[in-house]
Formats: structure tokens, sequence, C-alpha cells
């Protein structure tokens, strides 16, 4: 392992020559490494990324949206067929006429004077 | 289900995190962490172990990134051209530097990379996620590093000024 490689490795945690990091570190040039790393790994890791992650699961993405638009435009239209069905079941029984419970008959009596 | 869901709440900012640099767009990371949730949990058969399963999740995850750059290749490089957003705050133009010194990377180099640093996998799972031997992830890490601090002098320059936290994983 060269300088580079062992800091690396003590870096990402990865097994390193305990000694080999020491004779790296004992230069300057490997502290350098070792702190430029440190701030590279710190401006890749993009902390922002765990606030938006609960933000972005609180509002949901634009899928999630769609998704639920589509379960609630399915619930309503549901929810109207069960409602409307009676409804329109009375209405088709509408086109019927009622049988009739009585008769009224007309008969013609004497002309008035 | 219910392991699917468990296992994607144990990874869900990591993959952000990896999508979001791998991509380049905060946006499209969310949708594309979603694309993970609907592969894992349409999958019949979750790997047993932690680690098995880790590596399973970043390699769904890689190969939709992949998709990803492939589809929106183009319109990635009109907005690096772009002319820079007047008023976009200092830490987002920092993002934005760091997002496109990534894009100059060798696709794979980047993936290792990012999957190391953002997600803390090992070289083994990094290996076994992207198909190398474990010296070759160590060699590609490396090497991704060294461009890397050449392109963003600045920005490590002034990130070693303010206090710094030394993360393992």
């Amino acid at each position: 392992m060269d300088n580079h490689d062992v800091i690396s490795a003590f870096l990402d945690n990865e097994p390193f020559d305990p000694a080999e990091l020491g004779a790296a570190l004992g230069e300057p040039v490997g502290r350098d490494l070792l702190l430029d790393l440190v701030a590279l790994r710190s401006l890749v890791r993009d902390e922002s990324v765990g606030t938006t992650a609960a933000r972005g699961r609180a509002e949901g993405s634009p899928q999630q949206w769609i998704a639920v638009g589509f379960l609630a435009a399915s619930i309503l239209f549901g929810a109207g067929a069960a409602w409307g069905l009676p409804l329109l079941l009375h209405q088709r029984g509408a086109d019927v006429p009622p049988q009739p419970d009585h008769i009224v008959t007309f008969e013609t009596g004497p002309s008035a004077p | 289900m219910a392991d699917a869901e468990a296992l994607f709440a144990a990874h869900h900012t990591g993959l952000l995190r990896y999508l979001s640099r791998a991509v380049g767009q905060a946006d499209a990371a969310r949708d594309l962490a979603q694309d993970v949730f609907v592969r894992v949990a349409g999958s019949e058969r979750i790997p047993e172990s932690d680690g098995e399963r880790r590596i399973w999740i970043f390699r769904i995850a890689r190969n939709l990134a992949i998709d990803y750059r492939r589809r929106e290749g183009v319109r990635s490089i009109a907005r690096a051209n772009a002319p820079p957003e007047v008023g976009r705050p200092a830490a987002q133009d920092v993002s934005i530097v760091v997002n496109e010194a990534l894009a100059l990377l060798d696709p794979l180099d980047r993936d290792v990379f990012l999957m190391r640093e953002t997600a803390g996998l090992s070289y083994a799972e990094i290996a076994t996620a992207c198909d190398l031997t474990a010296a070759a992830v160590r060699s590609r890490i490396h090497r991704a590093r060294l461009a890397l601090r050449d392109q963003l002098r600045g920005p490590i320059a002034a990130a070693r000024r303010a206090p710094l936290r030394a993360r393992w994983t």
C-alpha cells in the first residue's frame, strides 16, 4: 500500500497497517491528503438529503400524488355508483306504467235540462 | 410487503444520497428511490441476510440511475451549460459544482465512489453490486478521489476552514 492507499483504507473503514498509516501521516503531504478527503466526503454527502428525504416522504412525489388522485377518484366513482344504483333502478322502474289499484268508470246519465 | 417496507425504510436516506448525486437531480432521485421500492416490493424473493439485501437494493438503484442518465443525458448536458441562476444560495452553488465534477468522472468510477461516500458500502459490497473485484473498487475509488480533489480545490479548501466530521458509514 502506498500513502494514498493506506489513507483511503483508513478513511473507508477497511483493514490497514497501523505502521504504514503512521508513516503516511508523518508527512505533511499525507496529512493534507487526509484532510482533503474528509472535506471531499463532507461535500459529496449532501446533508440536506436526510431532511429533504423526510420532507419528500411527507409531501409525496408526483407519482404518489397521481396514485392518491387515482385512488380518490376510484373511491368516489365507486361510492357514486353504489349510491346511484338504487336510484337508477328506481328510474328504470318508472318507465313501466304503474298498476292501477282502483278503477273509476264514467257512465252516461240523463242530460241536464 | 412488510419486509420490503422495512428494508426500504432502513436504506432510504442512503439511497436518496446516492441517487441524488448519481443523477444530479433531487426530484429525480426521489422518483427513482420510489421506483426502487416498487421493484423491491414486487420482487418474489428478498435476499435473506442484511448484507445481501443492501447489495441487492443498491444494485437496483444503480441500474435505475444508469437508465435515467441514458434517457436524460442530452437534457443534463443542456442544464450543465445553462447560465447560473441569479440569487442562487451558496450551498446550492457548491452542490451544483460537486455534481458537475462528478459528471466528469468515468461512470463506473463515479458509481463506485458514490456507493462508498454517500451510502457507506464496503469495498466488498461495492464489488458485488458492480461485478468488480475489491482491488478494482479500491483503485477506482482512489482514481475518483484524486480527480475530484483536483476539480474541487476551491470548495475543498473552503470546507476545510469549517469544522469537519470524519464519517465512516
